[in-house]
């Protein structure tokens, strides 16, 4: 999106006059020092200074001579897409029943589902009030039967507004599995949808007391205590999933570099 | 006398972008710009070393799409039109300097020679292909090239699907043997991104070692003695290269990284931007929006200056940083390496360096150099030497069996990078692809017996299905960047593979279609459908 376009979204949508909660909603969203105390007045304010600020931006670039270089190179530098090339539509359902679960660190998992037609029947057949659930089971070690997890957790979902879910599971290294399901009238659970099994990634140092090498010219393993390792590691501690936002406004403010930008996300591992 | 080891590891990776039927495509100048300021500069380094008779060892991964669009003779013309481009530029500023600055005229005269010579290379030394000085380089030993999954698709996400994990593999050693000549020994896995039980696929295609991020090994099944600093091998008989988080920190970080120094040139001013309009309209993009050029005259100054108030940039100070950069890295990876051999008794260290190779040069110029430096400086050390990934392999006779733990070099480690709220949305897409891919296949299990139409909408349904599972697509929706690009190139061939797949299924192909999805994604001509049977 180009800077012009935000910002003139952004002064048609305040002259619509939204409520104060959209008011500071948004602003949190475009990264404003909103403060829990201020009056709507103040916070039409604080939009008005940044739509001011981004006005002026777009000034400088379209300037563009030798000195005015602005830091925003980088919005400058998108562009329209050449004629007749324009986003293809795709399918929203493949009309198969399908739950997966994808790890997406050691304690958030993803899970996404899609409907045959028939399982969409049903569901729209659902008498008023029905309940669909998300049950998440921790099956590390075990043959799930239906009832032998260690643990069963449960989400309610709404169909209607859902397509996905990030669920938070107590542990890393372990093995979940999902059902997606409702409740019967006399409080049954009925799974209709069942989930490949997906493992947590680890994230502590492994408890194992042995070690096991190979000599490699002799073709032999050797299978020894272990007295740990040599050498004691530093470990790094990952931040929060949500932290992205503010990362990327952080570095896009300004002074951003691009490299940084793919240190914060890739190869840098968020140094 | 033993001595640390240290494992330059490059990866040199762009996605496959290729839009025949546009004369300019400003996405396709991420490639030329890291000809320009990566690949030359770093053929040109092996070569000046190669003179001097300096020893270098050097690991890079170049990706099979990187490889496709380098051996691609449109994208080659096309660079080199760029080229020609530039250099009438670069003779335009070297005259129009002669009023302004004099670091600036003398920064234009540089690009002007600079640019001239890297075309004499690209066009003349190595006939528009430069992947020739990757292979006579790995001839000669000095550089190890291994090679990734075929379209740097994010491996952790088929899991559920091993065909597409057999295919992404099988594509990505083919490839590298197209272009290189030989079979590939290691393999870069995409985002670095590992899970146990994927070293078991790698062993299938003949892959002797691949590498992790450090926590791979810190959280693995069982804890490796030396830590980081010495590989292990998988029980599936695969090794395992670990991250060095010492050497990833003095080089990638924000505030006390190398690439930060004021004496550095300034990524964002560039004349593409700076000048006006009507003088700089013919060397941008057709359509009026400003793009680099490659020539920039200020550097970073300091981090506190903004853009507009950047001193003037000079190469031959710049060239003095790298080489004090070079040196300082040196002396940490000699001070790091005695520690290491005090507590390893010993035991020769192993300290892994791995790095995107565009760091070198497109993010931090002066990259190239450095490195060239560090080169230079480690042939001569008493206490270190650098070494490719393979040498280790051949030269080591006791090895620690460990199963790595699941990571990547992603944000956190983990895979939120490619999986948050931008990016989840394709998931149903690609696996949904696979599965299509699969059943389609299955209903042409013997490519001798299917009808040749057929067979050129299942291969290039395959192609379209590759090309989609790149995990740059899912990156530049996170970062934030060039979005509109990843999400239409997502949706693109999302659309292409459901609509070949209707051919196939139904038996009539629509070749004025097919033929257009052929020349448009024209990646992999060698590619054959059937390794999506290998469930």
């Amino acid at each position: 999106m180009s800077g012009e376009r935000n910002y003139e979204k952004l002064k048609k949508w305040l002259e619509t006059g939204p409520t104060i909660q959209e008011l500071k909603s948004k602003a949190k969203d475009l990264g404003l020092k909103v403060k829990r105390m201020m009056k709507k007045r103040e916070v039409v304010k604080l939009f008005k200074n940044y739509i001011k600020k981004l006005e002026k931006l777009e000034k400088l670039q379209n300037e563009s001579t030798a000195s005015s270089a602005s830091s925003t190179s980088k919005l400058s530098q998108e562009r329209l897409r050449p004629s007749g090339e324009s986003t293809p539509e795709i399918p929203q359902t493949y009309e198969k029943d399908k739950l997966i679960l994808m790890p997406v660190n050691p304690n958030w998992i993803h899970a996404y589902w899609d409907f045959s037609k028939s399982t969409r029947e049903i569901l729209e057949n659902f008498p008023e009030g029905t309940r669909v659930f998300l049950r998440i089971y921790d099956v590390t070690f075990i043959q799930f039967n239906g009832n032998n997890a260690h643990r069963t957790f449960e989400i309610p979902i709404n169909l209607n507004l859902q397509k996905n879910y990030y669920f938070n599971v107590p542990m890393p290294n372990a093995d979940y599995l999902a059902e997606l399901g409702y409740v019967t009238k006399d409080g049954r659970f009925v799974s209709l949808l069942k989930s490949n099994v997906c493992r947590t990634p680890s994230n502590s140092p492994s408890q194992s007391t042995r070690e096991r090498w190979m000599d490699i010219r002799k073709k032999r393993k050797i299978v020894t205590p272990s007295d740990g390792p040599v050498i004691r590691e530093v470990e790094r501690i990952a931040g929060s999933v949500f932290g992205f936002e503010k990362e990327i406004s952080k570095a896009l403010s300004g002074h951003s570099l691009d490299w940084q930008l793919v240190s914060i996300f890739r190869s840098g591992r968020g140094i | 006398m033993p001595k640390g080891n240290i494992v330059f590891m490059l990866h040199a990776h762009l996605p496959f972008i290729h839009h025949p039927q546009y004369d300019f495509f400003l996405e396709e100048n991420w490639l030329f710009e890291a000809i320009t300021e990566t690949y030359i500069p770093l053929l040109r380094m092996f070569k000046r070393l190669e003179e001097e008779n300096k020893k270098f060892n050097l690991t890079m991964s170049i990706t099979p799409p990187l490889m496709e669009m380098l051996a691609n003779e449109d994208l080659q013309q096309k660079y080199i039109k760029r080229m020609k481009k530039m250099i009438e530029l670069a003779e335009k500023e070297v005259n129009r300097t002669q009023k302004e600055n004099p670091r600036k005229h003398k920064m234009a005269k540089f690009y002007y020679n600079d640019f001239k010579e890297i075309l004499y290379i690209f066009k003349d030394v190595y006939g528009g292909n430069i992947l020739k000085g990757f292979k006579e380089y790995l001839e000669k030993g000095y550089l190890d090239v291994i090679t990734c999954n075929a379209t740097h698709g994010f491996l952790p996400f088929m899991e559920q699907y091993p065909q597409a994990i057999r295919a992404q593999i099988e594509q990505g050693v083919k490839t590298y043997e197209k272009h290189m000549g030989i079979k590939p020994r290691g393999i870069w896995l995409a985002e670095c991104a590992y899970f146990p039980g994927l070293d078991k696929y790698l062993a299938e295609y003949g892959l002797e070692f691949f590498f992790v991020d450090s926590h791979g090994f810190w959280y693995a099944d069982e804890r490796p003695r030396y830590g980081v600093y010495r590989p292990v091998v998988t029980p599936n008989n695969v090794f395992v290269f670990a991250r060095d988080p010492e050497s990833s920190e003095q080089v990638w970080n924000a505030d006390i990284g190398y690439p930060g120094d004021g004496r550095y040139r300034e990524f964002y001013r560039d004349i593409g931007f700076d000048r006006e309009f009507e003088y700089i309209k013919p060397f941008i993009d057709p359509s009026g929006v400003r793009t680099n050029t490659g020539i920039k005259y200020h550097k970073i100054t300091s981090k506190n200056v903004p853009l507009n108030e950047k001193d003037f940039y000079d190469i031959d100070e710049a060239k003095e940083a790298a080489k004090q950069h070079a040196l300082d890295f040196l002396k940490k990876k000699e001070a790091q390496t005695s520690g290491l051999l005090n507590l390893f008794e010993g035991l020769e260290p192993v300290i892994v360096a791995p790095f995107d190779a565009e760091l070198f040069g497109h993010w931090w110029y002066e990259g190239p150099i450095f490195l060239e430096e560090f080169m230079r400086y480690s042939s001569e050390s008493k206490l270190i030497r650098t070494i490719k990934a393979s040498d280790i392999v051949d030269k080591i006779e006791k090895v620690q069996i460990v199963t790595p733990a699941a990571s990547t070099w992603g944000a956190n480690g983990y895979n939120e990078v490619w999986l948050n709220g931008t990016n989840d949305w394709i998931y149903l897409h690609l696996h949904e692809m696979v599965e299509k891919m699969t059943e389609a296949a299955k209903k042409y299990p013997s490519p001798e017996e299917t009808p040749s139409k057929i067979k050129r909408a299942l291969n290039q349904m395959a192609r379209e299905l590759l090309l989609a599972q790149s995990s740059d697509w899912a990156f530049i929706m996170t970062t934030n960047t060039s979005v509109e690009y990843a999400v239409n190139r997502t949706k693109t061939h999302v659309k292409r593979f459901l609509e070949l797949y209707e051919m196939v299924i139904s038996g009539k192909i629509d070749m004025r279609r097919l033929s257009h999805f052929e020349k448009t994604d024209d990646i992999f001509q060698d590619i054959d459908y059937t390794m999506y049977l290998k469930v």
